[in-house]
Parts: C-alpha cells; sequence; structure tokens
C-alpha cells in the first residue's frame, strides 16, 4: 500500500474538461498503465483519488496536485515512469512524491490572467485592486450577494508584455474562504478598465498548502 | 500566422454549454502529415459529440480509412446550437477535431445516417460549414458529400442533399472509394484536364459495388402527390440496383486497435466488443435484423485479444459485449470466462445488451452480475402469443415468467420490458395483453418464497409506436394514426391494475415523423429544408423538436404526411428504395408478411435456413446451415 502526490499541468483541450471528467482521466490513465489503485470499500466502490483545489472549466493549471492510493508498494520511480508513459496529451505529470502536508491545509493559490491585445491598463488595474473594498456579486443557490473579495486577495502584479497585459494574483484557497480570481477581473471588467469581450485566459501556476 | 477556425472559435469555448465537445485532442485521435496526404476525410457524426463519439461504426470507419497512409481521415460532430451560433456570428467555418482545418476544405466528408431525426442537423453541419445544402448547388471545389448507415437503405428524402451513399458495411468500400478519387484526381492532373466532380461519381455509380449517387437516377410520380411510376439509371452504364456490401470474413474484419478516448463523458461510455453481426431471429417489425444479415461472429480468442487491446489502450473500467442479439453467440460462455480471466482484476464491469428471454441462461448472468448489478430488461414486444407470432418473436409466455421468475429469485426486485403499439393486426384485446402479462410478472414475485423482505417489486412497461422500415416484411404496412395510437396509449393505461407496474410510453409525434422518413421519397427534400430554414434541429431532442414546425413545412411545400406515415403499400407498387439492393430478398419478404398474416412464425436462422437471399454473400454460417437444410 503506497500513497502518492502527484503533481501535474493540465493544458490545451484539457482545459475544458470538467473536475469529475478530470477524474475519469486519471483512473483510465492509470488503468491503461496496469496500477492497481485502492478502491473504497462499500456498495459501489470507487477509486481513491483526492484533489487539491478543484480547477474551473477553462483555466489551465500549471502546478496541480493530487493524491493517489495503491493496493501494493511500488517506489516513486517505477510509479513515475509507468504513469508518464500513458498519458494523454496536455496532461503531464511533473513530479511524484510522497503524501505531505493534507489538503485540507491549501491555504492559498497563484494565478496568471493574460488579457490578449489589451495595453496600457496596468496602472488602472493596481489603482483598482488596490483599493479596501472591491465589491463583487456572488450568486448562490440562495440568491445574490454582495461580498467584498479584497481580503481575500492576497497579493497582485500587472504587467505588459508584448501586447498583452498580465495580471498576476494570490487568492485566498482555503477550505472555507477560497476565491475565485475571476471575480476579480470580472470586476475590472464591470468598472471598464478590461472590454467586456477581451480575449482571457487563465493559468493557475501553484497551490500553497500550510 | 493565420490561425485554423479550431484556434479562432478557441476564445468562445468558454461561453458554451460542454466546451469539450469541440476541442479535439484525445487521447489516441491521429494526426497525419498534411504533406504527405493525398485525400482528407471528415466524417461527421450528425448530433452532439457526446452521442457521436458513442458509436462504434465511427471508431471502426475512423480506423479503416486511418490505416491507409495517403488518406487522412478525422471527426466532427453537428455543434450544440450555443456553438453554432457562435460560429455563425464570427463567421468561423465549422471545422474537423484533429487538423482544426475547415470542412469545406476536405476532399470528402462523410455523413452516417443512424436515425431519421439527424436529417436537419446534416444541412446544418453542411450550411455552418459554409456549404450549399443542395448537391446540385455544390461545384466541384467543393468535398464530396456521402452519406452511409442504416437510414441509407432508403436515402430517398435525403438523397438531394447528397452525392452519394456508401450502402452496408464501410470499412472495406470507403477505403476503396477515396483511393478511386485519389487516383481519378491524379489522373484528372496527368492528362491536364479539370477534375468533375459529375463524371467521378458517374465512374463511382457504373463500377464500385455498394454505392448509390442519387443524381443518377430519374423518377417520375403519378401527379405531382402520386405514387412512383418509375426508377430508372439516366445512362445505360448506371446498374438499376445498388448491392450492399459486406465484410465476410468478420472475424478478421479490420478491428481499431486505438480509438480516440474522451474526455467528457459520452453515453456509451465504455469498451464496445463487436462479438456479432447480424441478427438470425428475423423479427418482422425489425430493420436491424434484416439489413445486417447475415449472422457473423468472431471466435472467442479473437475477441479474448481485441479486449485487451481495447482495455489497454483506453483504461475504461466497463465493457459491454455488442451483438444484436447477444445470446445467439455460441461461444458466450467461454467468451465470458476467458474475459473475467483479468476483468475482475482490473475492475473492470460487464455488461450483456439485449438478452433474449428464452436464451436467457443465469448461469452467465451470474457471471456477469457480481460487480454492478444493473436494471434487468426485456424485449417481449408484445402482450399476446397471436401478436408475438405475428411479429415472430418466437417467445411464449412460460419463456417470459420463467426468466423473470429466475430474475427475482436472484434477488432483482425490478423488470423493464419493451412493447410496441399499432403493430400491424393488432385488436385491442392485444393491447389489453401488456398490461394483463405485466400483471403475472408482478405476481410472479410475490410468489417466490425467499422474495426480500419488506422491499416491493416494480415492473416498468415501456412502450413504443410501431415505425414501419423499409426492407422488412411489414414495409408495406401503414402505421396507426397518431389518434389511433394516442387511443391505444390510453387504452393500456386504463387496464393497468397494479401500483407495481410503472408505464412509459413514446410520444408518437416523432413516431409519426420517423414513419414519414422511413418510407418516404425524394419530395420530402423540400419539406426538411423548410422546417430546416424554421428551426427544425437535434430533433432527436425532445426540448428541441418542434412538431409544429414540421406540420406546418409539410402544409408549406403541399406534402402530404400522412400518405407516407399512413398509407398501406400493396406489392405491386413501386417503392422508393427499390434500387437498394439490402441482400434480403424482395420475394423473402412479401413471403414473410403473408406468413404474419396467417399468423405463422419462421424459425431462426440457426434452427433452419428460411432462404431469405442472403445466402448469396457466401458467408460460411449460411453455406452451412443451406446445406445442412438441403440433406
Amino acid at each position: 500500500m503506497t500513497d502518492f502526490r502527484i503533481t501535474f499541468s493540465k493544458k490545451g483541450p484539457l482545459v475544458f474538461i470538467s473536475h469529475l471528467d478530470l477524474s475519469h482521466t486519471f483512473v483510465r490513465a492509470f488503468n491503461r498503465a496496469g496500477i492497481p489503485l485502492r478502491y473504497s470499500s462499500g456498495f459501489n466502490p470507487h477509486p481513491k483519488l483526492v484533489f487539491a483545489l478543484p480547477l474551473s472549466v477553462g483555466m489551465a493549471g500549471e502546478n496541480e496536485m493530487c493524491d493517489v492510493g495503491l493496493v501494493k508498494d511500488m517506489d516513486a520511480e517505477e510509479f513515475y515512469n509507468k504513469i508518464s508513459a500513458v498519458m494523454p496529451p496536455h496532461l503531464v505529470i511533473k513530479s511524484v512524491e510522497p503524501v505531505g502536508a493534507k489538503f485540507r491545509n491549501v491555504k492559498d493559490a497563484e494565478y496568471i490572467f493574460t488579457i490578449r491585445s489589451v495595453s496600457g491598463v496596468c496602472e488602472q488595474i493596481k489603482a483598482f485592486l488596490s483599493s479596501d473594498d472591491i465589491t463583487v456579486t456572488k450568486k448562490s443557490k440562495s440568491g445574490e450577494k454582495q461580498i467584498n473579495i479584497k481580503p481575500q486577495i492576497y497579493s497582485f502584479h500587472a504587467a505588459e508584455i508584448s501586447g498583452d497585459t498580465q495580471l498576476v494574483i494570490k487568492a485566498d484557497s482555503a477550505p472555507d474562504s477560497y476565491l475565485n480570481p475571476e471575480y476579480a477581473v470580472r470586476a475590472l471588467q464591470n468598472a471598464g478598465i478590461i472590454p467586456q469581450d477581451a480575449d482571457i485566459t487563465c493559468t493557475r501556476t501553484r497551490i500553497n498548502l500550510s | 500566422m493565420t490561425k485554423n477556425p479550431k484556434q479562432l472559435a478557441e476564445k468562445f469555448l468558454k461561453n458554451v454549454q460542454k466546451p469539450g465537445r469541440y476541442t479535439g485532442g484525445e487521447l489516441n485521435q491521429i494526426i497525419k502529415d498534411k504533406s504527405k496526404i493525398k485525400a482528407r476525410f471528415a466524417f461527421c457524426f450528425p448530433d452532439a459529440y457526446e452521442i457521436g463519439m458513442s458509436n462504434l461504426g465511427v471508431k471502426i470507419l475512423y480506423g479503416a480509412l486511418n490505416r491507409e497512409e495517403d488518406i487522412w481521415c478525422e471527426r466532427t460532430y453537428t455543434p450544440w446550437q450555443d456553438f453554432g451560433d457562435i460560429l455563425r456570428r464570427e463567421n468561423i467555418p465549422l471545422y474537423a477535431h484533429e487538423s482544426g482545418d475547415a470542412l469545406r476544405d476536405f476532399d470528402i466528408i462523410g455523413f452516417t445516417l443512424q436515425y431519421e431525426m439527424c436529417y436537419t442537423n446534416v444541412l446544418y453541419t453542411l450550411e455552418l460549414s459554409g456549404l450549399p445544402i443542395y448537391a446540385a448547388e455544390r461545384d466541384d471545389s467543393m468535398p464530396i458529400i456521402i452519406g452511409g448507415g442504416p437510414c441509407s437503405y432508403n436515402p430517398e428524402p435525403v438523397a438531394d442533399f447528397f452525392d452519394c451513399f456508401s450502402i452496408g458495411e464501410g470499412e472495406e468500400a470507403l477505403v476503396e472509394f477515396t483511393k478511386c478519387l485519389i487516383s481519378y484526381k491524379e489522373e484528372c492532373k496527368a492528362r491536364g484536364e479539370k477534375y468533375s466532380k459529375k463524371d467521378f461519381l458517374h465512374r463511382i455509380a457504373a463500377n464500385l459495388k455498394g454505392f448509390y449517387v442519387p443524381s443518377m437516377y430519374n423518377v417520375s410520380y403519378e401527379g405531382k402527390n402520386g405514387k412512383i411510376t418509375d426508377i430508372s439509371p439516366l445512362y445505360p452504364d448506371i446498374p438499376e440496383k445498388v448491392e450492399r456490401r459486406i465484410i465476410s470474413d468478420f472475424d478478421k474484419a479490420f478491428f481499431p486497435e486505438k480509438s480516440p478516448l474522451p474526455y467528457i463523458e459520452t453515453v456509451h461510455d465504455r469498451i464496445m466488443l463487436e462479438v456479432a453481426r447480424g441478427c438470425m431471429r428475423g423479427c418482422r417489425f425489425c430493420q436491424a435484423g434484416m439489413i445486417y444479415r447475415p449472422f457473423r461472429y468472431k471466435a472467442p480468442d479473437t475477441l479474448a485479444k481485441q479486449a485487451r487491446c481495447h482495455y489497454d489502450s483506453t483504461g475504461y473500467e466497463e465493457m459491454s459485449l455488442t451483438s444484436l442479439s447477444i445470446s445467439d453467440y455460441p461461444h458466450l460462455l467461454t467468451l465470458v470466462d476467458s474475459l473475467k480471466e483479468w476483468t475482475d482484476e482490473c475492475k473492470v464491469g460487464l455488461s450483456l445488451p439485449s438478452m433474449r428471454i428464452d436464451s436467457f441462461e443465469s448461469e452467465i448472468m451470474k457471471k456477469i452480475e457480481e460487480l454492478r448489478k444493473s436494471g434487468l430488461t426485456f424485449a417481449p414486444e408484445a402482450g399476446t402469443q397471436r401478436m408475438r407470432d405475428i411479429i415472430n418473436k418466437n417467445l411464449t409466455e412460460e419463456e417470459i415468467l420463467r426468466t423473470c421468475a429466475d430474475a427475482f429469485r436472484n434477488g432483482r426486485t425490478s423488470v423493464k420490458l419493451y412493447f410496441m403499439l399499432g403493430l400491424p393486426g393488432e385488436t385491442d384485446e392485444d393491447i389489453i395483453g401488456i398490461p394483463r402479462l405485466a400483471q403475472k410478472i408482478v405476481d410472479e414475485y410475490y410468489k417466490n418464497p425467499d422474495k426480500p423482505k419488506g422491499r416491493s417489486c416494480e415492473v416498468t412497461i415501456s412502450v413504443a409506436c410501431f415505425v414501419p422500415k423499409c426492407d422488412t416484411p411489414f414495409q408495406w404496412c401503414g402505421q396507426d394514426t397518431r389518434e389511433e395510437l394516442i387511443r391505444k396509449q390510453k387504452l393500456l393505461g386504463q387496464n393497468i391494475t397494479s401500483r407495481k407496474i410503472r408505464y412509459n410510453w413514446h410520444e408518437s409525434k416523432v413516431s409519426f415523423l420517423e414513419a414519414v422518413f422511413a418510407r418516404g421519397d425524394r419530395r420530402l427534400s423540400a419539406v426538411i429544408e423548410n422546417a430546416y430554414k424554421n428551426g427544425a434541429v437535434f430533433d432527436g431532442w425532445d426540448e428541441c423538436f418542434d412538431f409544429d414546425n414540421w406540420m406546418r413545412a409539410f402544409d408549406e411545400t403541399g406534402v402530404s404526411a400522412a400518405f407516407y406515415a399512413n398509407r398501406a403499400l400493396s406489392f405491386d407498387d413501386i417503392l422508393p428504395w427499390s434500387v437498394i439492393d439490402c441482400g434480403v430478398s424482395q420475394s423473402f419478404l412479401k413471403k414473410e408478411f403473408e406468413k404474419a398474416m396467417e399468423e405463422t412464425t419462421t424459425p431462426d436462422c440457426g434452427t433452419k435456413c428460411s432462404g431469405c437471399g442472403i445466402a448469396k454473400y457466401g458467408v460460411p454460417f449460411c453455406t452451412a446451415k443451406r446445406k445442412e437444410c438441403a440433406e
């Protein structure tokens, strides 16, 4: 019985698949590699696969994390080699290591937004995000709520790179106070700083555990 | 660098439902070097991605075409309307998933026509590709549009939209067709002549077996809305009948070792192991039972290897053994045993579709059941013995009850049964027979002394409307009118006596349209065009289907829907699909129709050869049976 923590990247067309689909994709990769997964007991057994933090549909991930339990002993290198050989394109295993801190200790995450062909807005972005009050409308099952997301934005940076604007955000990702940083970008769009129809892509670059 | 249509569309994907439908990039997709390709083939399943990706035929043909070095076959599906609207608005042409290149730049676009209700999706797909919907309006610079699949046995309602149809099994035929196009284009080049689509199609129609080119035939009618008076080839070298293609050595038939593995969940998200092709039963309403004849199957060793190959290339956690009637496979137990040598350990669940009640073997079911218990479904199709004899179901009430009793003894508490209403020769007594049979099954449950304590049973009866299909013994029968079908549906419901019986019925509107198209002719293209222009698309989806729009289309084009759906044909009538020879002879179909009216049955091919005509293909199963019967 071994448990591994996999760090992987998810890009290209995989950006558009949901968390559940990603989970299936992993299980099938383990099956192809002949890596016997540990299944939960119960009437409808399912493999033990735990992700650090689900990624929104549409976002790429550079260093995503997933813990997996095996039914037999295997060393990390063998595991890495076997699984890397069968991964689909755009889903790349970056490293395999023993499971460390639990995912409930996720603290924050870092994101890069690339706003294509938009320039000259960095100062405005910085000024807007520096304000103490960034109130956005969050929709939930119980209706709409006005929330100030500023306390959940830990740091940010905006820069212009070859005609595009890049916005780096570090946001709260703790289990009970997670912020989807797209709220900040939408606030910038609603404030007229970034055009509504801008071509924006996002990559989560890191997930930090405490 | 200029962006291809897929790259242009990418930034809009986050605004659509299920963007994974449009990205391609799956594991096992085939990417080729365009500079080495002589023909590009776009294979389109004219429905949503998750339906199309579930189709076994597409997987096989994709593999077979791509086995050829100079052919590149790519996939495409009909975009859901949210994405279709974006493509239209942004003026981005529909593309193939692998390369992202526009479909209109391909040499061939192939549509598989699996059901009549996909016809408007074909038009939608063509339009989103920037192509005229009518074949006559597409010039030589545009791809050849070819159709195939079960609806091509009567392609007439869509004949004007297609350049050509591939009749029968395509593994070999489509490769030959594409190779012919390559050599024809090379020939033109060598001679310094311009490529002519018409000339190429003429050659195909005249020389390549299994290809129907509708523009090479003239159809005459008795007045504008009357019967067909004549169908004849326009040129002397065009055959009067187009013979269907089949694979005679099925065990060695092409098998795709790797098929694209979808990232998003599809309808049949599992390994589909094609155990057998064709059905030897001969149910008289069933088109699949006729057009996929003869019955052929693979050796257990072949299947064991192919199953493992599928698993190693996909990692699927489920495998379905597919066949029209899996329990007719003579080596089923051997196969299941050999699969279970590794599937249990790998946690791969096995499932068997389409079990017949009579040959239901509880030994097999027990083996299959271990991992996951799914509902038990059967198709008696009719409620009385008389009716089951008319349709040649060859199934007795005792067999049905015994099987259900077995299932209940094995711990099941629910059973689902499929029936049809509006079958030829049906009386009210036959309809009332359906809930009566269901009640007997409920009684069977309570007879079981070991039934689980405190749990009741549930018997679901799911009732479809009979649709007369071409190339079946019932092809001459008219469909009941909608009023009559609705009356019958009510009558059935009124006769349900137990709350343990759940009753579902199919909306007669869709069945009515299916009947129109199943036996329709070329005059329906105007109706399809009209309905499409008024918004009909994804008609197979309840949330999109608009019956009133279709009825308006019939009104506006002056075409009578009832003429096609409800009219009984006579043996003397010229059938719109008479150019297509599906292999089963018309004289056999007539004989079967007459036997149906006499309420007599015909044994299955495994028991006795009934001389349907398919033996002319020389498949060993038929040859052996014929010899046996002659002795």
